[in-house]
Formats: structure tokens, sequence, C-alpha cells
């Protein structure tokens, strides 16, 4: 074998999102997804795994056993890239709502495809500090560099950048919960709220409010940035500057105060 | 092999992996894989596969005995001999020879080897002795050289050079393999 991974800090992010490309289910057997596997996290031509003999492809086997499990070690605070060095920026609570909701989609779409993108938005340059003692470290803001900067995290080991991912959902539980109130946002039909003796106008504003409730739910993000727009007499692009937990909360005010849009 | 006296007729029924050849050990294992409504039919086709008996002779025998001689061949009727592969590391059919890469004590099946034919199992739900024989001995060259052609067609050929080579020959083969598919079947057993 030319490279022997003894774990996931051996293997790189653009191997790691090449190993989970591949389908299981277009193999028949476990052998012919493993040789796959194996010849990409080895750089090995897969021939040489077909040649060995069995008994020696078992002992590969449980040697390449630690990609059963997802990589655990927390993320490093300082990665080294071709273009140098990037640093971990996880103070989630200081993101914006644009930086939260592009973090949202690489997520729910696939963490292993979106990786190298995933990391881009989380490890920044740090912007000149005149004098540390009396600054704190700022980190460059966001941009529109997310899919230039993707291929530098190509050979950086997986295992140190992955956990930066595990925390991310972790926060986003902790926040979804905190803000339930504003995510919930569809009611759960029960006939036992409609009032038998309903007129016709209540029954249609009540059916307008239904319909208003489902398009909430296809909209999304969409509907919470172009309600914070109107708050703020802002475009969609600028609110999605706007910090965070401000955005939250400001949206929070509104659907408990019911302000009207 | 048994002789045996039905009505006055003599006949020859195999009993040891040395009288049954590969094809007729394909064939005797698949009759354990079909459904019958009564224990006598599969016995009678058991026997069909081993002997040079017809349904009406086999009719006449006591069940008893019916039963003794249907079950002869199993790996359970596997002797020590059997197991060894020493002198069961070449083969010739019709003037060619064909050689596997035994040492002697034991033989490794490559990855390629053992994919092969768990995708052969994974078809067929048995192991086809004929592909077996097909992937553990290889055709020599002219200069006694092995040609490793795992190609289907490559395989096929073989299988069907080799079906008529004794049982006995490929016994230590399909041990070996029984070792690895058991150990799969156990380890996908659900666990309490």
């Amino acid at each position: 074998m030319n490279q022997q991974p003894k774990s996931w800090n051996d293997v790189s992010v653009a191997q790691y999102k090449e190993i989970y490309s591949i389908d299981r289910g277009d193999y028949n057997l476990m052998e012919k997804y493993q040789i796959q596997i194996f010849s990409i996290l080895s750089d090995t031509e897969p021939e040489y795994f077909e040649d060995v003999s069995y008994p020696e492809f078992t002992k590969i086997q449980e040697s390449f056993s630690f990609i059963q499990y997802k990589p655990t070690r927390p993320p490093s605070q300082k990665i080294l890239t071709p273009a140098g060095e990037l640093f971990l920026y996880d103070d989630f609570k200081k993101y914006t709502i644009g930086e939260w909701i592009d973090l949202e989609h690489f997520h729910k779409d696939s963490i292993e495809e979106n990786l190298g993108i995933i990391c881009t938005i989380f490890y920044r340059q740090l912007l000149p500090n005149p004098n540390p003692l009396l600054f704190t470290n700022k980190y460059e803001p966001y941009g529109d560099w997310i899919y230039l900067r993707e291929s530098l995290f190509d050979s950086v080991p997986v295992g140190i950048v992955y956990g930066i991912t595990t925390k991310f959902l972790e926060f986003r539980e902790t926040l979804y919960a905190d803000y339930s109130g504003l995510f919930d946002d569809v009611p759960e039909e029960s006939d036992d709220d409609i009032d038998p003796n309903e007129s016709i106008i209540e029954k249609a504003k009540r059916i307008q409010e239904e319909q208003k409730d489902k398009l909430s739910e296809k909209w999304g993000w969409d509907l919470l940035l172009y309600r914070l727009a109107k708050m703020e007499n802002k475009s969609i692009q600028e609110v999605t500057g706007m910090p965070l937990i401000q955005a939250l909360n400001m949206l929070s005010m509104k659907k408990e105060m019911k302000l009207p849009d | 092999m048994e002789k045996i006296t039905v009505n006055g007729k003599a006949f020859n029924v195999k009993t040891s992996l040395a009288d049954v050849s590969l094809a007729e050990y394909n064939k005797y294992m698949s009759v354990f894989r079909k459904k019958y409504e009564y224990q006598f039919e599969q016995y009678c086709d058991l026997l069909l596969c081993i002997s040079d008996m017809t349904v009406e002779d086999i009719e006449d025998l006591h069940i008893d005995k019916l039963k003794e001689l249907a079950q002869t061949i199993s790996i359970e009727s596997f002797t020590e001999d059997d197991k060894s592969f020493y002198s069961r590391i070449e083969v010739e059919v019709n003037g060619t020879w064909y050689k596997s890469s035994s040492d002697g004590l034991t033989y490794n099946y490559t990855t390629k080897e053992m994919i092969l034919l768990k995708d052969d199992i994974s078809k067929k739900h048995i192991v086809d002795v004929e592909v077996l024989a097909a992937v553990v001995f290889k055709k020599l060259d002219a200069d006694k050289n092995v040609i490793r052609d795992y190609s289907p067609k490559g395989v096929q050929v073989r299988a069907k050079e080799l079906s008529s080579i004794p049982m006995s020959i490929l016994a230590p083969y399909l041990l070996e393999l029984g070792k690895y598919i058991k150990q799969e079947t156990a380890s996908n057993e659900p666990t309490a």
C-alpha cells in the first residue's frame, strides 16, 4: 500500500468527500465497496487489494476500522492551508444571519459533500491587530469567496476540522430550542379550534391565516429575511449582514407583539 | 462404491467423494435445495444422482436402506484424507494440466477469488463446485506457467473442462472456503 492511514488525522478533506461520494448500494458485496474505499484512503490501485490473500485482506479491513465512526477530535484553532494560516471563528452568536443561513443550507444539503465549503465559513483570516494587548483579534468579514477557497481545504486533515460541524450542530439545537416560538410557525391542525358558529367572514379570515402558515413553512428563511427587511426598511441583501441574535430577537418581538408586516 | 442387489439386479451406488464428479456433486447438492412433499421423493432424487438405478428400482428398496444410501455424500462424510491439499495441487484433464497455488498445507484464496465466488454464491445460493474448481485450478501454458484468467468466459470454460474430475480432489478447497463463508454467516447472525 502507498499509504496506511491510522486515523482520520491521516485522511484529507478531499479523500473524505470522495469516499462519501461512493454509494454502498452500487456494490452487491461489501468487499467490492471496501476495495474502492481503501484504494482512495491509501492512494493505492484497487488491483492491489484484489491480489492480496483473503486473510491479509481481513487484516486490512481491521486496520481501516476507524472509518466506521465519524471524526470526534475537537477542531483545531488554527490550520495551515496552501494560502497560509486560517483561524477558527467559532463564536456562533456573533455570526450574521446571512452566514447562519448559508451554514444551515450546506449542513442540511450534505455535510460530507460540502465539508470544504463549510470549513471556508468557519476558518477565516485574522485582520491585522495594531496592539494585541489592547484589542481582541478580529476576523475578516464574510465574503463571496466560499467557492474560491473550498479547494484550500482539500489537503487539510479531516480529523482536525470535522469537529467544528459537531460544535455547530450542538449550538444550532440550543438556538432552535431558545427561539422555538419563532421557528414553530405552523400550528397543529385541530378541529377543536374551529368555532361551529363562526361566520362566513370569520371562516374566510381563518382560512387565509392557514394559507399564510403553509406558505411560511414553504418559504422559511426567505420569508424571515423579507419580514426583517420590511421592519428595518432595508433590502434583503442588507439585512443578511445583521447579527444573528439581534435578527432573531427582532423577529421574535414582532411575532410576540403581533406587529403587522 | 457400494454394490447392492435389488430384485436380482446388481447396481453401483457412489458412496465416496472419489466416485463422484464435480457435475454429479452439484446435481446432488441441488436436490437439498428443493422442497418435497414427501421425504421419500428427496431420497429418490438423491439416489438417482449417485447410482445407475431407476425410480422403479429405488421404489423396491427398504426405506431405511434408501435413506442410508441417499445420504452417504455430505460434508460430514468427508474423511481426514479429504482435508489434505497434498497431491491435490495439479490435475490433468484430456491432456491439459491445471494447477492451484496451494503449498500442500493450505490454500489462501485471494480477495479477487473470494469476491468471484461470493458473487456466484449470491446468485445461485449454493457453492457451485465446478466454478470453485475453475477459480482454484488455473490452466498451464506450454511453458508450465499459470494463466490467471478470471474473466467470466474464462471461468465458465474452465468450469466445464473440470466438471468431470472427482469431487475428492476439490474437497479440501471446499472446506477451506467454508471457513470464510461460515465466519461471515456467524458474524451476520443477530446477537441477543
